[in-house]
């Protein structure tokens, strides 16, 4: 195949992609302007779908998620954060996260769960929906996708799968692996796939696990923590 | 709000002058209302049906030996000439059925009753009264005995052994610390005596009902027919409601089934709503949900509560007219809240507790009578979460609390996980010292070299509370660069993987 060729396909690649685009609900930060400066929209679209993967748990997607949430629901709009496994600890919140704001969803069953995901997402209003759903079948995301296009929010999955999926329908695709040095915590988020832009970037962040005031967690006199050397 | 609330008890007409000289009007009975019990339930009933001259709203309180009439005067004690001239009237209603009575007057019903059971010297005066000023229920109620504040047994028994006997020495307590060691009623009774959160009566008179049942003789297993018969059934119920101004809040849908049996779901709505296509919709994501087992040979419909109906006026110009993203949030909850059921959809309430499972609340977002089931979409100030709310309800004269302080000036506590396991987890540890930090664990059959760990954080539970808890609680940092956290329970010295800093 010749070079003009190959040019010719990449401009339809290209073509194909800016027309899979949709509306254009604007752009939020991902919480973190070195991120940001990597995405070619400058953060995050609303109104599409951004995938936080990691190999497994303790490596920082859903805190990752959960701050990209808190700047798309600037000016007071809903987040909903699905559950399916009832696992989700509210208490780590930072105290700047807008907790008035969050609406839990409890699912018992999967069906329940994408169920409720393509509801929120489909809903005009919303800032974002964070998915907490081990999810199993590719062909849910084209549903929760065309979902977001149609409502404007922002879809947040956040997935612990050992490798990557072939099929794609998100906007973005993001691995976040973390750093085993020790001090202040950082992670690694490697752009796997992006609908727009070059996928390959990586960039490292900061992550810190927030500590909130003792008041909000237990403002009570008697003091049930103790720490030792 | 002004409540009146009145012991009745029979009376001596043989030592009431009042009531030899009077002419009597009453309709309970001249000669037999004295000797009957006040527990009498016709008697009760008919007293109450009475006392809707005063009020439209009458109900009695409490068990059958401390039973009170409570009536809302709010509304409709200027129409008597002020709250003097309805207690004048109320004496000679009282002496006219040949009862004593002791009457109360406060702006809750908590303080109301308290007052008018405790109020006084035990003399068998036929008629006391009592009236609290606006906003000074603490005040009267601080020299009364702690049962005025309707307590069980046994909390009251445990507070003389605290050497408390008054409610102004329970007052002065810190409400965290009564939180922490007595039953929630203590503080919920505290609360609605002093006007802090709100207590209703039930009214001796049940609002309309409004029900509706289709039955049929064949079984049916698909969800169409159903639909069909609610479809049937909706405008029964809306319609009386729509003539009275009112719209549907809760709706109940009954099923029956050929065996005897009875499937059973409440519909929430967020805001109340006339619109039967809507509520339709509700049923039927909410029957998708629910899964027919059994043939159905009947169904029924009822109004578990209704609000007033919430008109929109028309306007002129867009930039007024309220955003239809607040509409969409509002069917998105009643959606959701109809096919998953209220409690899986829930907003996050904090509790004052360091125990992780106990440490945050779910409260259904369409809990009932909440009074906090805005939208996040609204104007400012009515979505503004819980605590606000509950602050703003409060009695301007009720007790001053410091201003809260900001998160800067406040200790921080550890960090939490945001994932925590339904169940701790048993992991195999290896420490150097026997108290020591983790060195090494053994998770889902591999080992991992811990590179950094911070604690121990102590977490134990009180006393109080029953079997107590001792955690160590480590936030530990692995060679493959995951954030867990890990507790050796001091009981059973055994370590546990309850999170992970995901």
């Amino acid at each position: 195949m010749s070079i003009t060729s190959l040019a010719q396909l990449q401009a339809q690649v290209h073509d194909a992609e800016a027309g899979f685009a949709g509306a254009d609900w604007g752009v939020v930060s991902s919480g973190h302007a070195r991120l940001d400066a990597v995405l070619s929209a400058g953060g995050l679209r609303r109104g599409r779908l951004v995938e936080w993967m990691a190999t497994a748990a303790g490596s920082g997607p859903t805190t990752l998620a959960l701050q990209a949430a808190a700047e798309a629901a600037r000016g007071g709009r809903p987040i909903v954060v699905v559950d399916r496994r009832g696992e989700f600890f509210p208490p780590a919140l930072p105290p700047d996260f807008p907790r008035e704001q969050l609406l839990l969803l409890r699912c018992r069953r999967d069906d329940e769960a994408y169920w409720a995901c393509t509801q929120a997402l489909g809903t005009s209003g919303v800032a974002a929906v964070v998915s907490l759903l081990p999810i199993a079948d590719e062909r849910r995301l084209r549903s929760w996708q065309l979902a977001a296009e149609r409502g404007g929010a922002l879809g947040l999955l956040v997935r612990h799968l050992p490798r990557q999926p072939e099929v794609c329908f998100s906007d973005l695709r993001l691995l976040v692996a973390p750093s085993c040095a020790a001090g202040g915590r950082r992670v690694s988020i490697t752009v796997l796939r992006a609908r727009q832009g070059r996928p390959g970037a990586m960039v490292e962040v900061a992550l810190d696990d927030h500590a909130n005031p003792v008041s909000d967690l237990a403002p009570g006199r008697h003091r049930e923590v103790a720490r030792r050397a | 709000m002004r409540i009146l609330c009145l012991i009745l008890r029979p009376g001596d007409i043989e030592k009431s002058p009042a009531a030899r000289n009077s002419p009597s009007r009453s309709t309970v009975g001249r000669s037999s209302a004295a000797a009957q019990s006040m527990c009498d339930a016709a008697l009760r009933t008919r007293l109450a049906d009475e006392a809707e001259e005063f009020s439209p709203l009458v109900g009695w309180v409490g068990d059958e030996s401390a039973a009170a009439l409570c009536l809302d005067i709010g509304p409709t004690a200027h129409w008597f000439g002020g709250e003097e001239r309805l207690l004048e009237r109320l004496a000679e209603w009282v002496r006219d059925r040949r009862l004593m009575g002791t009457a109360a007057i406060a702006d809750t019903l908590g303080a109301a009753w308290g007052v008018a059971h405790f109020v006084g010297d035990d003399s068998p005066a036929p008629w006391r009264r009592r009236i609290v000023p606006p906003g000074r229920q603490a005040q009267a109620l601080a020299p009364l005995p702690i049962a005025a504040l309707r307590l069980p047994a046994a909390v009251q028994t445990l507070l003389h052994e605290l050497g408390l006997y008054a409610v102004g020495p329970l007052l002065e307590l810190s409400r965290t610390a009564l939180a922490e060691r007595f039953s929630p009623e203590l503080l919920l009774r505290i609360r609605q005596a002093l006007g802090e959160s709100p207590e209703l009566f039930v009214a001796h008179r049940p609002p309309p009902q409004h029900e509706a049942t289709l039955a049929w003789e064949a079984g049916l297993t698909s969800t169409e027919p159903l639909l069909e018969a609610w479809r049937l059934l909706l405008p029964k119920l809306l319609t009386p409601l729509a003539a009275r101004g009112r719209a549907l809040s809760r709706l109940l849908a009954e099923l029956h089934d050929e065996r005897g049996g009875q499937g059973r779901f409440v519909i929430g709505l967020l805001r109340p709503t006339l619109d039967a296509a809507h509520i339709l919709g509700l049923l039927q994501l909410r029957l998708e949900a629910e899964r027919v087992r059994r043939p159905i040979i009947g169904t029924r419909l009822a109004v578990l509560e209704e609000a007033a109906e919430a008109v929109q006026q028309q306007v002129l110009f867009d930039d007024l007219a309220p955003p239809l993203e607040a509409h969409a949030w509002t069917t998105l909850v009643e959606r959701l809240a109809g096919r998953l059921g209220n409690e899986a959809v829930v907003r996050i309430r904090l509790c004052s507790d360091h125990q992780p499972e106990r440490a945050w609340q779910a409260v259904p977002w369409l809990a009932r009578r909440s009074g906090n089931n805005s939208s996040p979409l609204s104007p400012r100030g009515r979505g503004a979460g819980g605590e606000g709310a509950a602050r703003s309800s409060r009695s301007p004269n009720s007790r001053k609390r410091p201003p809260p302080t900001t998160a800067e000036q406040k200790p921080l506590a550890p960090p939490r996980p945001t994932i925590l396991l339904a169940e701790p987890r048993p992991v195999r540890v290896f420490a150097v010292a026997p108290h020591g930090c983790p060195r090494q664990y053994e998770y889902e059959g591999r080992e991992r070299t811990v590179v950094e760990s911070w604690g121990p954080e102590r977490i134990e539970t009180a006393w109080w509370r029953g079997p107590s808890i001792r955690r160590d609680y480590f936030r530990v940092l692995t060679d493959d660069g995951r954030r867990s956290w890990l507790f050796r329970d001091l009981r059973r010295n055994r370590w546990f993987l309850h999170g992970w800093f995901d």
